[in-house]
């Protein structure tokens, strides 16, 4: 099977790409101007931080960086196109010839290119809305040779290129990925099919397995395989043929002649690209950490840094643990990224400190943490104030579990008997008792032997 | 103001808005050429498919002229998006002007209506705009001063596009001096216009300066097959400049004689084909009902149905031109032609200060004679003015003294060496 992908991505600039309107979600039509409503006499401005974020996209994947930046109009009717052309580039892409290493396979990148997104086309019953707050939205088209060889190749490819965009954080996430996808497979000589705008990962992904599988199907049933043009229904799951025009689209190309030929400057090529995540997940299996925890801690660079820099102070194994369990629960828990909590590292050490040395329970520790997101404050201080250290003594556990045995008689015959719940309740007992500080190791213990005793 | 009763055939629209402040234009009037844009004034380039359009913001050179207390008459008439050379390709419904001097001819164009409208009002300077050399045309046609400064020193900044990469807007006056206070208010860059990102300069010092010992070169592919009256005009202005210290030097522009035009017009009609691809009765300008049909079909209704016949032959020939299979054959080669035409400029400026020639080989037609023209015939009427154009390089035309009509005398200099043209173009006043 081949697969090849054509992924278009908002850029996170501040404003749009050929005009100074902000690109912000708003009510339909508001960041609109005369520039990118297409109004006579405008003239198109390029965003400087649109360039910069895309020759960084380009470094990261490997690309051999063009000389200078040329701009093309791309020329067809449509009611989303304000100027009834498209200001993208052509001849001489931004990037080109760069790879991904997806589980061994380099997948070449053909090119990618900076270009304006078009409005936005919503129909309801028999009306059509347009909304040209999209339309001048920075894009970047990516476009990939078909390398990709099953539906979960490209899922790992997209995921891989999800975690590039944010490493980078050129990527608008009000923004969706969309993908113009091309499949064939070898049964039918490799017969290319289209498929347009698929919009997200998931479909992406749903989109190819449909029309690999269709496609097997028509060579088995002799069918023949058009080469054409598909469109995706994500309601349906299914590629319908689009009843398009005969011929390809002759775009008629000239060069844009607003925007003068520009020439890529050093100092944009020596943006710093941080590690990426596939580097932290080998760093973070080379400290034992386990290959799961790993990709998942590396999801975010910000979190991925701060496990680098906690792991130096405390065993990277019980880190991992509380950042992919705890950690992430909380944050999400609280519609939180760590980018926007004030959490001080030192903070966590200190909690992950207390944990690794038994002082409080795992309980305590989730509960510090759930406020530690809230605002910062020292755990040890806070444990010592409370008084929330475990208690692991068997002296004063003894007491405890003997007086709960004797107060709930019930609940001692329905174990005996069978009922592994009502250990937890005596458990649970205990804990109330303690005010959850009894560490929980020691209580099953005494408990279990002050049971037997009373038997 | 005198004669604006006079003046009104040249006017689309009539505004008549008073300065608000004081500055280096007060006492002056302007009009601006309708592919212009005005803030709320109705602004169409002599075209039906944009009409009753009002512009939601001012043309970078607008709000110059007003802040520096210029007094605004309103826009002038011109054939439709600067498609012709004689204003007779005036949108439909719009009436042609007629030569001031005589009102059996024609203006010239495309800026036919500023230059009339320069010829017959007091104290007024009216703002055009030239392609492949819509501002010297006229201003020959009409006996006035026609001012195109270098590609880029002025803002486009919202004139309406022709052709991106050949429109310039000048100006046009009675006197150097007024031209040359107008060219230092509007000319700079201005942050919205990634063509234009010249220094301005003090025009007005370019003022009061002697031509002697300045080296003027003749191309003697432009002083061949002109009309007897054109020939003389042309020789008594030499003779003035003669008498005032100038030498002149024959030299040739031998590729441009023969391939300015060709190439001018590919890539013009390349670039106004996509420029025009925007009117479509969706977001602006003229519109008619839509019946439920394609949009495929509702957009050429509407174009078919407001476009002029020059127009339309134009959007054909560029989109064709640019078209797969002919692309490379017409598009690119006119590019790469034009980067030799300019080479050849290039090199001639270094032994000279100017070049001369007449501005068009011919007086201005009657409408009977103009009318008469084919297509390509009217396309060859350019041969003279095309090749600055396209070059992008600073050119005036000047009226010649004691002809039976107008006629027109270009001077072209380097790239931004306006000063020339002012220093010789007020000698020969």
């Amino acid at each position: 099977m081949k697969i090849g992908l054509e992924i278009h991505v908002t850029l996170n600039t501040k404003t749009k790409l050929f005009c100074a309107c902000p690109a912000t979600t708003a009510e339909p039509n508001k960041n609109t101007c005369e520039v990118c409503l297409g109004h006579p006499g405008s003239k198109p401005f390029l965003n400087k931080e649109a360039v910069l974020k895309a020759v960084k996209l380009c470094k990261a994947m490997n690309c051999e960086i063009a000389n200078e930046i040329i701009f093309s109009r791309k020329n067809y009717f449509y009611p989303d196109l304000s100027k009834n052309y498209q200001i993208t580039q052509y001849e001489e892409p931004l990037g080109k010839n760069g790879w991904l290493d997806v589980d061994g396979k380099k997948i070449r990148l053909k090119r990618i290119h900076l270009e304006e997104d078009p409005a936005s086309i919503t129909r309801e019953d028999s009306d059509v809305l347009i909304d040209y707050n999209r339309s001048g939205m920075p894009l970047a088209e990516i476009v990939t040779e078909p390398d990709l060889s099953s539906p979960e190749q490209a899922r790992k490819f997209m995921k891989k290129l999800l975690r590039i965009l944010r490493y980078l954080d050129v990527f608008n996430i009000d923004g969706v990925i969309k993908a113009d996808i091309n499949v064939s497979i070898e049964e039918s000589g490799y017969k290319r099919v289209e498929i347009k705008n698929v919009t997200g990962f998931k479909d992406i992904e749903l989109a190819i397995t449909y029309e690999a599988e269709r496609q097997k199907r028509a060579v088995s049933e002799k069918e023949e395989i058009k080469m054409e043009t598909r469109a995706w229904n994500p309601g349906k799951g299914v590629t319908i043929s689009m009843r398009e025009k005969e011929s390809e689209a002759d775009y008629a190309y000239i060069y844009e002649p607003d925007i003068p030929v520009i020439p890529v400057e050093k100092k944009w090529l020596e943006q710093k690209i941080p590690e990426l995540s596939d580097a932290k997940i080998q760093k973070f299996k080379g400290l034992g950490v386990d290959e799961d925890d790993a990709d998942i801690i590396a999801m975010e660079l910000e979190l991925a840094e701060l496990f680098e820099r906690v792991s130096k102070q405390i065993n990277p194994v019980l880190a991992a643990r509380w950042f992919r369990k705890e950690l992430l629960r909380v944050l999400n828990y609280n519609k939180k990224t760590i980018k926007e909590v004030e959490m001080d590292e030192k903070h966590i050490v200190e909690l992950l400190e207390l944990v690794d040395k038994k002082i409080i329970t795992d309980n305590t520790a989730k509960k510090i943490l759930e406020e530690l997101i809230v605002k910062p404050f020292s755990p040890k201080k806070y444990v010592e104030e409370k008084g929330l250290s475990q208690i692991t003594s068997e002296e004063q556990l003894k007491k405890i579990c003997a007086e709960v045995v004797k107060n709930n008689e019930k609940a001692v015959k329905d174990y005996l008997s069978g009922e592994e719940k009502s250990f937890q309740f005596l458990v649970g007992q205990v804990m109330r008792a303690t005010k959850g500080k009894a560490n929980p190791d020691v209580t099953n213990k005494l408990l279990k032997e002050e049971i037997k005793k009373n038997i | 103001m005198k004669k604006t009763g006079e003046a009104e055939e040249y006017f689309s629209v009539f505004v008549e808005e008073k300065p608000t402040r004081k500055g280096k234009l007060q006492g002056l009037t302007f009009s601006f050429k309708d592919n212009i844009c005005v803030k709320g004034t109705e602004t169409k380039a002599s075209s039906k498919i944009l009409e009753g359009y009002k512009p939601l913001f001012d043309a970078t050179v607008v709000e110059r002229i007003r802040g520096e207390g210029g007094g605004i008459l309103g826009k002038t008439i011109q054939d439709e998006f600067g498609f012709g050379s004689f204003s007779t390709n005036t949108g439909l419904g719009i009436k042609p002007p007629r030569n001031p001097i005589d009102k059996k001819r024609v203006t010239g164009g495309s800026s036919g209506g500023s230059a009339a409208a320069a010829k017959i009002l007091d104290k007024h300077v009216s703002i055009a705009e030239s392609t492949g050399g819509s501002i010297a045309n006229p201003a020959a046609f009409c006996g006035v001063i026609g001012f195109t400064p270098t590609y880029g020193l002025v803002s486009r900044y919202g004139l309406i596009d022709y052709a991106n990469s050949l429109d310039k807007i000048g100006v046009m006056s009675r006197n150097m001096k007024d031209a040359a206070i107008t060219l230092s208010v509007i000319a700079g860059s201005d942050g919205r216009d990634m063509t234009c990102t010249a220094e301005k300069e003090v025009y007005e010092d370019y003022l009061g300066k002697s031509v002697k010992g300045m080296t003027i070169g003749i191309p003697k592919e432009y002083v061949k097959d002109l009309d007897p009256e054109v020939e003389k005009g042309f020789l008594e202005t030499k003779k003035m400049l003669e008498s005032k210290g100038v030498k002149f030097k024959e030299v040739s522009l031998k590729k441009n004689a023969e391939y300015s035009i060709p190439a001018y017009y590919i890539i013009a009609m390349c670039e106004a084909s996509t420029n025009l691809a925007k009117y479509s009765g969706l977001r602006y300008g003229y519109t008619e009902e839509m019946k439920g049909e394609h949009y495929d079909k509702f957009f050429s209704r509407i174009r078919g149905n407001a476009f002029g016949e020059e127009t339309k032959r134009r959007i054909l020939l560029g989109t064709f031109a640019r078209t797969t299979g002919y692309r490379d054959a017409y598009y690119d080669k006119a590019l790469r032609v034009r980067t030799l035409l300019i080479e050849e400029y290039k090199e001639v400026f270094k032994e000279c200060d100017a070049l001369m020639h007449p501005t068009m080989p011919i007086l201005p037609p009657t409408f009977e004679e103009a009318g008469k023209l084919t297509p390509l015939q009217n396309y060859m009427l350019d041969l003279l003015t095309v090749g600055a154009n396209l070059a992008g390089l600073p050119h005036i035309s000047v009226p010649a003294k004691n002809t039976k009509l107008p006629v027109g005398v270009m001077l072209t200099a380097n790239h931004f060496e306006e000063g020339k043209l002012i220093t010789l173009g007020e000698s020969l006043e």
